[in-house]
């Protein structure tokens, strides 16, 4: 298609869009019809000997992901290629990219550190298994190789961790030949918090000082002033009491500082018991949990095997989405002495403790055993909540939507806070957050901040800054399942002429961890496959991994696809 | 959003064209005025000769003599009001931007008017049914929250300036469409409308020949005051992130401001989107001022 | 016997009005691409498996004229239902908000049309004096001011550099008042609400005032007031009657405003943190809550309609020259 053709094209996309938008009716009509054509246009464009379409990317509305493709263009402009960015709010990308599958040649997003992303099954398996490359799923860049599918199924159930570690290498190395996507780096999370009130901060891999992914880090705090209680900034406000409602991470993490899991995360980001005293692997599918003794609920009653088979019993049987992993691998759970409970499980899972584990907790029996009986509600995970009762090191106190949740320290938990309370504010604007810490309003920084941000924050005499790796990252996808996107030689151009190291120093100051061509951090030593580093970023290497893939260059130095 | 109660001498011989050269001259009249059309052009001009006289790219990253980001510089001789988060020139910024903020107040402007004018010009001169039907989708259009609803428009559609215009369009003729209306209700009483019934012009030859004339200096206010509304609710749309990414502007920048912190420190990135953007909808409002006395003599 | 008709057939098509308003906004928040489940995809804790079976329990996978009768059946009973993201009723989650969008906008309302008029009155009165055109031209300024940049400077200033008042929120958790000022009860709010009510007052506070100066200055005009100044009326009692008859006027602008007002300030909210409708609204769309979203953006523009209904029949009986057609 000529450029004329496409400016035609792109008229009449909004001529349509415009026609919609008049009537409401058929406004995601137009939507639809106009993000369709843009990828028919695309295909169509393809066509061998041709000059190479625009490619088309989406993105994030987030200052950093601006930035990336500002660069990204430049960059690939060198190579005679064109870069249209289209970018939306979190909601839309989601909508459009996850939920529908329907995403341009480009695709970037960066992934949090939150807990279950620690274990590699979570970036081999959900965004480039095939099995993940239907609507809903995030192999959203149809990414289909059997032999990598086996090898990461093979992982996932493989519970020998050496064996499991030679297959977590192997699939990533598959990966790291075939190109389905860049990864860019691991942004390191700095925090502060108010050295002059509090002390005893533990910084957790992934997790860093602030956040709730791991109950552990606000444990260790202790007050340096008469006040007893933390205050701790969040973006995020929770949505619900109800531990079985939401599987959103943020909301199920500040959960579970009230309702305690059966296991944790210490300071190195190891598994630690934690409501479990041990854990034993009797078969690949069976499972022996012994109770820690000595537990209670906040309301006082003691934790019994009771309140853990009955909590098992309770999701296999309502199967709560949200707690769908939980429904997923456990089959049953039985009562086999005074402290122990036997899990039965579908099929061997090797991330079953801390995927599993890390993420079930213990409801009282007493409490749920009641719910929904006649309140009406469709299912216990509409129940309010109001009065939260659990075992975790936190109780709850009071909660205002918008404005904060007040916790108060269970004395009676085995490893008690030295706290007596601690507050999460949600303050949706970061640069909030910062006044708040610098004004005293505020004693940890719950969130993430820049270098630049945590420089100007650590000139404050009172406040420390601390910089944590992380493993989550930032990445660029490529939609594999439309042309000219499915040529490897493009992809390994494009890795070509993305300099990484460039890209982290202009927007995180250098604050992070460069990517190997995995998506699994070197920090985590013994996942991350360390041979499969990044194609050298060169322009004139690209260049030359295309001319032997036979593109060409027009006389405007456009490129041009083989024919 | 002034509901202006209407007194002109109505003509049956005012022309669409000559009204036009009238109504350029006007805002010349009074030294506000002159001020304020100066600025008004000067930004025009710059919009369309921006890219050309902006010292850098604008999105370029500039880095200092040692190899460093010059990550938020305060101005100096460079870089006259500084750099960004990204070592991005501020200035640049500001003239590449404003080329978005001019388009989108005028392609607004005529969209609005266009609407507003006819609703109105329609709604009064019909009356009866058609009246209360139009009415009624006025009064609902009152009732949507713009941004809130550009939130909901932006989710449907992809941010893009198109749809940024297109949302802005849909809901702000509410206002001009009310004012005309309350206008056409008291011209077509007169008699050189009653005179044009009688003699057999048809209705649209009198809306648009007789009616249309007579209210188009409140037009023209309305589309002065369009004109700085869509300025101002494109900055909003932007400020809070749904702005078009592949476009530079005032609204744009100050959303990035925003977000990389620089309110705090970095006033030479904050200070001079906002300036432009008052300067630019306050410029647009002095010349609606003279428009106003036009249409409202006592004003005078 | 007009007055009355005027005002039946005016109520009916208010009411067909809010009807058409229940269906658009239902109809228009579900065409938005994703639905509530789709918002839980995006970090893979909900399964593709699950998400199907978290539509089947929230009834999101019937057709939508279905969903849209039991809607309309539950409201009937009064029943907004349940929040899809907070799993709570309609009701508990947007009224909350709605108090503390009052707590901010009533102050801003109440002086922005204070000053506003006032001030409005006084420029209107004295026409052509230089009082008038400076004040004209000041009382121009705040409304080329974008309310976010206001809210911005405002907190860069105070804030910030001298330290005087809070960063956001509505109140500080724990707040320990250390002199006896800051015992005083609601000093914690009020110095959360300043910054905020100055941001709105001034963004608020042009409307009113160039609305009753043009009213002001037309009324100077009529005809009764050359024959109340011939009368030999004093000038103070002038003044008074050219008041209320420009108040008309603003009278309507208000409907408007409130309306405004209730819908909150997205931009001020979100400046300051301030935790109430302009943002629930905004995340409800992001979070694709329908019933949610349905019920502020309903509320919302009902109130505007149906002041606007109350006002125009106030117009008639305050300006007894209206004819009814």
């Amino acid at each position: 298609m000529s450029s004329n053709a496409l400016e035609t094209e792109l008229t009449r996309r909004r001529l349509l869009q415009f026609l919609g938008a008049l009537g409401i009716t058929s406004v995601s009509g137009a939507t639809l019809a106009g993000l369709e054509a843009t990828i028919r246009e695309a295909r169509a464009q393809a066509a061998p000997g041709s000059v190479m379409p625009k490619l088309q990317a989406m993105s994030p509305n987030w200052p950093d992901m601006i930035e990336i493709w500002r660069q990204a263009t430049r960059d690939y402009a060198e190579l005679g290629l064109e870069v249209e960015v289209q970018q939306g709010t979190l909601d839309t990308w989601v909508a459009q990219v996850v939920g529908e599958h329907k995403l341009p040649h480009l695709v970037s997003m960066s992934w949090g550190g939150a807990p279950d992303r620690m274990d590699p099954d979570f970036f081999l398996n959900e965004i480039l298994n095939s099995k993940r490359a239907v609507k809903g799923g995030l192999n959203y860049g149809h990414y289909m190789n059997p032999a990598y599918d086996e090898v990461a199924n093979a992982q996932r159930v493989e519970v020998d961790e050496a064996k499991r570690r030679q297959l977590v290498m192997e699939a990533q190395a598959i990966s790291a030949k075939d190109n389905p996507l860049m990864v860019l780096f691991h942004r390191d999370i700095i925090q502060a918090y108010n050295k002059a009130k509090f002390g005893g901060v533990t910084p957790i891999i992934g997790n860093g000082i602030g956040f709730p992914y791991a109950p552990l880090s606000y444990l260790g705090l202790e007050a340096l002033t008469p006040r007893k209680v933390v205050k701790i900034t969040s973006i995020y406000d929770i949505a619900s009491l109800n531990p079985f409602l939401t599987p959103e991470v943020y909301n199920s993490s500040v959960l579970r500082q009230i309702y305690a899991t059966f296991v944790t995360r210490d300071k190195d980001a190891n598994i630690m018991p934690w409501s479990l005293e041990s854990w034993t692997l009797v078969d690949p599918t069976t499972m022996d949990l012994t109770l820690r003794p000595g537990q209670t609920f906040h309301d006082g009653k003691p934790v019994t095997v009771e309140d853990v088979k009955f909590t098992f019993d309770y999701i296999l049987k309502w199967k709560f989405p949200a707690l769908a992993r939980v429904v997923d691998s456990v089959k049953s759970a039985e009562i086999t002495g005074d402290n122990t409970v036997r899990l039965k499980l579908n099929q061997p899972y090797a991330a079953f403790v801390p995927n599993v584990l890390g993420f079930a907790f213990i409801a009282p029996k007493h409490v749920w055993e009641q719910v929904p009986g006649n309140s009406g509600l469709a299912s216990p995970a509409d129940w309010p909540n109001d009065q939260p009762v659990g075992s975790g090191p936190w109780k709850y106190v009071e909660w205002r939507k918008g404005e904060y949740l007040n916790l108060a320290a269970h004395k009676e938990f085995f490893m008690p806070p030295k706290l007596d309370g601690l507050v999460l504010l949600p303050v949706p604007a970061i640069e909030n957050q910062i006044g708040m810490m610098e004004r005293g309003e505020a004693d940890l920084f719950g969130w993430t901040m820049d270098v630049t941000q945590g420089k100007r924050l650590g000139q404050n005499p009172d406040i420390e800054i601390v910089q944590t790796p992380t493993h989550g990252m930032h990445e660029i996808r490529f939609n594999l399942a439309m042309a000219p996107m499915d040529n490897p030689a493009l992809r390994l151009a494009l890795q070509h002429a993305t300099d990484r190291k460039k890209y982290l120093d202009i927007i995180f100051s250098g604050a992070g961890t460069l990517a190997n061509n995995t998506m699994i951090t070197p920090v985590l030593k013994q996942w991350s496959n360390p041979d499969v580093p990044n194609p050298e970023p060169s322009i004139d290497k690209a260049r030359q991994v295309l001319k032997d893939a036979g593109f060409t260059w027009d006389g405007n130095g456009k490129l041009k696809l083989p024919s | 959003m002034t509901d202006l109660a209407i007194a002109q001498t109505p003509s049956r011989r005012a022309s669409v064209l000559g009204t036009i050269g009238s109504l350029i001259a006007l805002p010349f009249r009074t030294w506000t005025g002159a001020i304020a059309s100066v600025i008004f052009l000067t930004f025009c001009v710059i919009a369309v000769i921006g890219p050309w006289i902006a010292p850098y790219s604008p999105n370029a990253n500039h880095f200092n003599a040692q190899g460093e980001l010059l990550r938020l510089a305060a101005p100096s001789a460079a870089h006259w009001l500084g750099t960004t988060y990204y070592g991005s020139d501020v200035l640049s910024q500001l003239i590449v931007g404003t080329r978005i903020v001019v388009i989108v107040g005028l392609t607004c402007a005529l969209f609005i008017t266009l609407i507003g004018t006819n609703v109105g010009l329609i709604s009064g001169y019909y009356g009866g049914r058609v009246d209360a039907v139009l009415m009624r989708i006025t009064d609902l259009a009152f009732g949507i929250p713009f941004i809130p609803f550009a939130v909901v428009l932006v989710a449907l559609l992809a941010p893009s300036t198109w749809n940024i215009i297109l949302t802005i369009s849909l809901l702000m003729w509410r206002t001009a469409a009310r004012v005309i209306r309350s206008q056409v209700l008291s011209l077509k009483q007169r008699a050189f409308v009653k005179a044009s019934q009688i003699a057999g012009a048809s209705d649209l030859r009198i809306i648009y020949l007789h009616l249309f004339p007579n209210v188009l200096p409140m037009t023209m206010l309305y589309v002065a005051f369009d004109i700085a509304w869509a300025v101002i609710a494109e900055a909003s749309v932007s400020f809070l992130g749904f702005g078009d990414p592949n476009q530079m502007s005032w609204g744009q920048m100050l959303y990035l401001a925003y977000l990389s912190g620089a309110i705090r420190h970095a006033w030479w990135w904050t200070i001079p989107p906002g300036v432009c953007l008052t300067l630019f909808v306050g410029s647009v409002f002095l010349i609606g001022r003279e428009f106003e006395k036009l249409t409202n003599p006592k004003l005078a | 016997m007009m007055f009355w008709r005027y005002a039946g057939r005016r109520l009916v098509q208010t009411v067909v009005t809010l009807f058409l308003l229940l269906t658009i906004m239902f109809v228009m928040f579900r065409l938005i691409p994703g639905d509530p489940t789709t918002m839980l995809l995006g970090t893979g804790e909900l399964p593709p498996e699950a998400q199907q079976q978290l539509r089947a329990a929230w009834g999101l996978d019937r057709p939508m004229w279905e969903q849209y009768l039991s809607y309309l059946a539950n409201l009937a009973r009064g029943d907004l239902g349940l929040s899809l993201y907070f799993r709570r009723p309609v009701m508990e989650i947007v009224l909350p908000m709605l108090g503390n969008t009052l707590i901010l906008m009533a102050p801003i309302l109440v002086i922005a049309l204070a000053v506003g008029i006032w001030a409005g009155a006084y420029l209107g009165w004295h026409r052509g004096e230089r009082v008038e055109q400076i004040g004209s031209l000041i009382a121009l300024l705040p409304r080329a001011l974008p309310i976010f940049w206001i809210a911005i400077l405002l907190l860069m200033l105070f804030s910030y550099r001298l330290g005087w008042f809070p960063i956001g929120g509505m109140r500080e958790q724990f707040f320990y008042p250390e002199t006896w000022i800051q015992a005083l009860p609601g000093y914690d709010l009020v110095m959360h609400l300043t910054l905020p009510v100055i941001a709105g007052a001034i963004y608020f506070i042009s409307d009113p005032l160039m609305i009753t100066r043009t009213a002001m200055l037309e009324v100077r005009g009529e005809d009764y007031m050359q024959f109340a100044r011939a009368q030999g009326l004093s000038n103070r009692r002038l003044r008074q009657i050219a008041r209320r008859n420009a108040f008309l006027p603003v009278l309507t602008y208000i409907a408007i405003m409130v309306g405004f007002a209730l819908g909150g300030q997205v931009l001020l909210e979100y400046v300051f943190s301030w935790p109430g409708m302009g943002r629930l609204m905004v995340n409800s769309v992001a979070q694709r809550d329908y019933p949610v979203a349905q019920a502020t953006f309903f509320l919302m523009a009902a109130v505007v309609i149906v002041l606007n209904f109350i006002v125009d029949l106030l117009y008639g009986w305050l300006d007894p020259r209206i004819v009814y057609d």
